[in-house]
């Protein structure tokens, strides 16, 4: 019983890694939530977009990995400023399909998932520590 | 007297092996296409009874799940969060129940 809560916090920790990667992404999507091209009609930042696969290891845990980290290749959102060093013929700009709305929900989410590890992590420690107690002298 | 601590034996390896599925829902809990899984009810598992490991305790898909979401995950983490707490209490019962009767034992060897 012991390794399969031990391997319980291995797979809690694949979890946690997981969602520490996403909430990563997340924030790199925030952090460029502006940046626009540099030459003139240049294409602004593409939104990333984190995706998760389930993998299983020799010990049979199923454990989470990275599937792929892709670009969002929705439209820009266009503004119109010819004084902008980005802006094309016209006098559009491109800014990047960042919706900050729809980042916070993620990282939302993914601080959820996190605390949710986290609590299977802190219940197998729990349960292996009522194992060692059953040996103690009362 | 030896039945009683096999099959204190027998079901704490099975809440560790419930403990481990549970960590796997929860660790895929935003895989698409990850199915919420849970293992063998206990009485199953104690008819086959044959020094039952977590190999010998059997997955399945969860079919009452509570949700199933667009990207066809069924894990619900309220659900995982509520089963996870049902096995905690189970174990500190069952090392509890173990405890107490080796305590007993050695109060009869004692005496």
């Amino acid at each position: 019983m012991m390794d399969s809560l031990t391997g319980s916090l291995t797979i809690a920790g694949s979890g946690l890694q997981a969602q520490s990667m996403r909430l990563r992404v997340v924030s790199e999507n925030l952090a460029n939530a502006e940046s626009t091209g540099k030459t003139p009609g240049a294409d602004a930042f593409r939104r990333k977009l984190i995706s998760f696969e389930n993998i299983t290891q020799d010990g049979g845990l199923n454990l989470v990995d990275l599937k792929s980290i892709t670009r969002d290749l929705s439209d820009f959102r266009i503004e119109r400023d010819a004084s902008h060093p980005a802006a094309d013929a016209n006098g559009d700009v491109k800014y990047p399909n960042v919706s900050t709305m729809i980042e916070l929900a993620d990282m939302r989410e993914a601080g959820r998932n996190y605390e949710a590890n986290l609590q299977v992590m802190k219940q197998a420690r729990q349960m292996i520590s009522m194992t060692l107690d059953m040996m103690k002298e009362r | 007297m030896g039945t009683l601590l096999e099959v204190a034996f027998l079901q704490a390896r099975w809440l560790a092996a419930r403990q481990a599925v549970t960590a796997e829902n929860v660790a895929n809990a935003s895989t698409p296409g990850y199915r919420a899984r849970d293992v063998a009810a206990f009485d199953e598992v104690l008819a086959r009874f044959s020094g039952a490991g977590r190999s010998n305790v059997q997955t399945a898909f969860d079919s009452n799940s509570w949700e199933i979401r667009p990207s066809g995950n069924s894990v619900s983490l309220e659900e995982e969060m509520v089963r996870a707490g049902g096995i905690s209490r189970s174990y500190a019962l069952n090392t509890g129940i173990v405890s107490a009767f080796h305590r007993m034992m050695m109060q009869a060897v004692r005496n």
